[in-house]
């Protein structure tokens, strides 16, 4: 690729005249794909040995969470979770077949809202935990209502249903946590990706 | 502009329905339905998530892998690494248990905490031998590859390539003499397949499958009736099959079949992660070539 | 709205979903088990597991795809007793009670009496029925309230 070509195609990247879903960059879209599909690849691959419900919430919100952080705009958690559901659909994770889209899209349209009611500060601790537990919960509730929709017996979806709820918020919580300080740490370098 | 946005809907349309219907496909085939798993539920589908045995312990905390001087009764407690509890897969769960003296087996209790009454349990199975186990003898407690997790796909055999589990270890105290005799006296002929299988014919449903599945492994050690187990440290082997294993021809082509659908499912996995990767590269693409055509405009 | 007060508000708002997870559960169990809609299952005055309709017709399905591996029998009647009670646990036990809804309702049978001819059926109102297949179908029990395990 010649000069001039790099320079047209660095334009078109970074120019804000050109925009696409939610008013988002060609660049910012691309990134967000790219979190999107580590999310569904991460749950994909990843094994961590905790035995516990909802301990994959530390990478999947930390990863949420941290895509947010560097694209703050409305519609990035929608991007994220549009294109982890679609990979999640598509490596066939989970065993509620197609409608495990809904487990990776709402927690990323949850974020998306829950950034605005914070004033987009994904780089405090605090936000960065409430908002990964409260999304981390949101899955929960999608995988009961998803439950209720398959018939799944009621037993198995309310006993142990309080349990679950406080490891879904710890682990959510850990991985906002942690995406904060990821946050905090990379937006200064990355002040020019505009 | 409006044909842009016109454009952007056709092709987020395709690519959702393209993926929602190779989804659907994909979940026909790979999953099993969550209650009325029957037949597939018990051969799940290895592969994707792992079922695999943590540890197994003694009441006290002993580590049975490494241990020689097991009580005679003993409560063995296996932790899993998935739900093993679950009341839909126990009758089968709970079957794939089976604790052998030689080549006899030993009638034991295989019990749960159900996962609807105390949620932190469910990876926990706790073993233990109806009647009190005979000193200073080597016993072999076998885990066939059945053995399911909630999720109705992960087997244990998917971690075992359709073996099973085998843990053996020997009791505290002095073998009595009598027992020291060899257990059954080999005739002429019986050779190739010098144990009784009485024992095994009258298993429960599914052992018969599994017993016979462990014959056709690469078999390194054979523990042979009436011949004590050279190793007295009791180790989880995987590839240990004693003879008393032989069986029907039935589930002699089984194996061969568990094996094709491990690495079918393997190579399908494969397939959609290209699959994936190619969808997402064509959205870049027809990005590119949308900005490059609204330029031009 | 300040910042802090947004986060204190989150903070509670978790709090309000976790609480309200346990108080789903617990209504779950309790509401259930007053109308009979979640039967446990006692054993040495321990609960060792719930069921209900749901779980039922999953055990049935159940029951019948392993009869049909081990015994080639297509039956699609309802779960065994024999069947459930295998499935939740229960072992080391000679009696069985069961009771219904309405107190007068109890039954009892030993363990070694046990006949496959004596189903779980669930109803149309969410709860379960005890039926002996065989005897004309015979309602034993007509809503499952608690089954008891007996040694």
């Amino acid at each position: 690729m010649n000069q001039p070509e790099k320079e047209e195609l660095a334009a078109e990247l970074s120019s804000p005249l050109d925009r696409f879903m939610f008013d988002l960059g060609l660049a910012d879209l691309m990134r967000l794909s790219m979190f999107g599909t580590l999310i569904a690849i991460s749950k994909y691959v990843l094994r961590i040995p905790m035995h516990l419900p909802g301990h994959s919430s530390i990478y999947w919100m930390g990863l949420l969470v941290m895509g947010k952080g560097l694209i703050p705009k409305f519609g990035s958690g929608i991007i994220m979770g549009l294109v982890s559901g679609i990979l999640a659909v598509v490596l066939g994770l989970g065993k509620e077949g197609v409608f495990v889209f809904f487990k990776y899209f709402i927690p990323g349209l949850g974020l998306d809202f829950l950034a605005v009611l914070f004033f987009y500060k994904l780089e405090s601790i605090w936000v960065g935990a409430i908002c990964g537990a409260l999304i981390s919960l949101s899955k929960m509730l999608v995988n009961l209502l998803l439950g209720i929709a398959l018939n799944i017996p009621m037993v198995f979806l309310a006993m142990g249903l309080g349990f679950t709820s406080i490891t879904h918020t710890v682990f959510g919580a850990a991985g906002g946590a942690l995406a904060a300080i990821v946050i905090k740490r990379l937006k200064p370098r990355l002040a020019n990706w505009e | 502009m409006l044909g842009r946005k016109k454009y952007w809907f056709i092709i987020m349309g395709t690519i959702l329905l393209f993926t929602l219907l190779l989804g659907s496909a994909t979940s026909a085939l790979g999953s099993t339905s969550e209650g009325g798993g029957g037949a597939e539920a018990s051969s799940g589908t290895s592969g994707s998530k792992p079922l695999n045995l943590v540890s197994i312990q003694l009441d006290d905390g002993t580590d049975v892998q490494n241990a020689g001087n097991i009580p005679l009764i003993p409560q063995f407690t296996l932790e899993f690494d998935k739900n093993v509890v679950y009341m839909i897969n126990w009758e089968n769960n709970r079957s794939c248990f089976h604790l052998y003296e030689n080549d006899s087996e030993v009638a034991i209790n295989v019990t749960k905490i159900d996962d609807t009454v105390d949620f932190t349990k469910r990876h926990y199975i706790y073993v233990q031998p109806i009647e009190p186990l005979l000193p200073g003898t080597d016993y072999s407690l076998y885990i066939a590859p059945e053995l399911i997790a909630k999720n109705g796909n992960s087997t244990l055999g998917g971690t075992t390539d359709n073996q099973g589990i085998w843990i053996k270890f020997t009791t505290a105290g002095q073998k009595p003499a009598a027992a020291e005799e060899p257990f059954i006296s080999k005739e002429p002929g019986q050779e190739d397949n010098p144990v009784s299988t009485e024992d095994s014919s009258e298993n429960e449903l599914g052992n018969t499958e599994t017993l016979n599945t462990a014959q056709n492994s690469s078999v390194n050690t054979i523990v042979q009736a009436g011949e004590p187990v050279s190793d007295t440290d009791a180790v989880i082997e995987q590839e240990e099959i004693p003879e008393a294993r032989v069986g029907e021809e039935k589930v002699i082509e089984e194996i061969p079949a568990a094996e094709e659908q491990q690495t079918s499912s393997m190579s399908r996995e494969k397939y959609l992660a290209v699959l994936s990767v190619v969808l997402i590269a064509g959205w870049v693409t027809v990005e590119f070539y949308l900005k490059r055509k609204g330029k031009k405009n | 709205m300040k910042i802090d007060k947004r986060i204190v508000l989150g903070l509670i708002f978790i709090v309000v979903i976790v609480g309200s997870a346990f108080l789903l559960e617990h209504t779950v169990k309790v509401q259930g088990s007053n109308s009979a809609r979640i039967i446990p299952v006692i054993q040495n005055n321990e609960t060792i597991a719930f069921v209900d309709a749901g779980v039922i017709e999953q055990l049935r399905e159940q029951e019948h795809a392993m009869r049909e591996v081990s015994e080639g029998s297509d039956n699609t009647g309802e779960v065994s007793l024999e069947f459930v009670l295998g499935s939740v646990g229960g072992f080391d036990y000679r009696y069985i009670e069961v009771k219904g809804l309405d107190d007068s309702e109890t039954w009892r049978l030993e363990q070694s009496k046990l006949d496959p001819a004596i189903v779980l059926s669930s109803n149309m109102s969410g709860t379960v029925a005890m039926i002996n297949s065989e005897d004309g179908r015979q309602i034993l029990i007509k809503a499952i309230k608690e089954i008891h395990l007996i040694k």
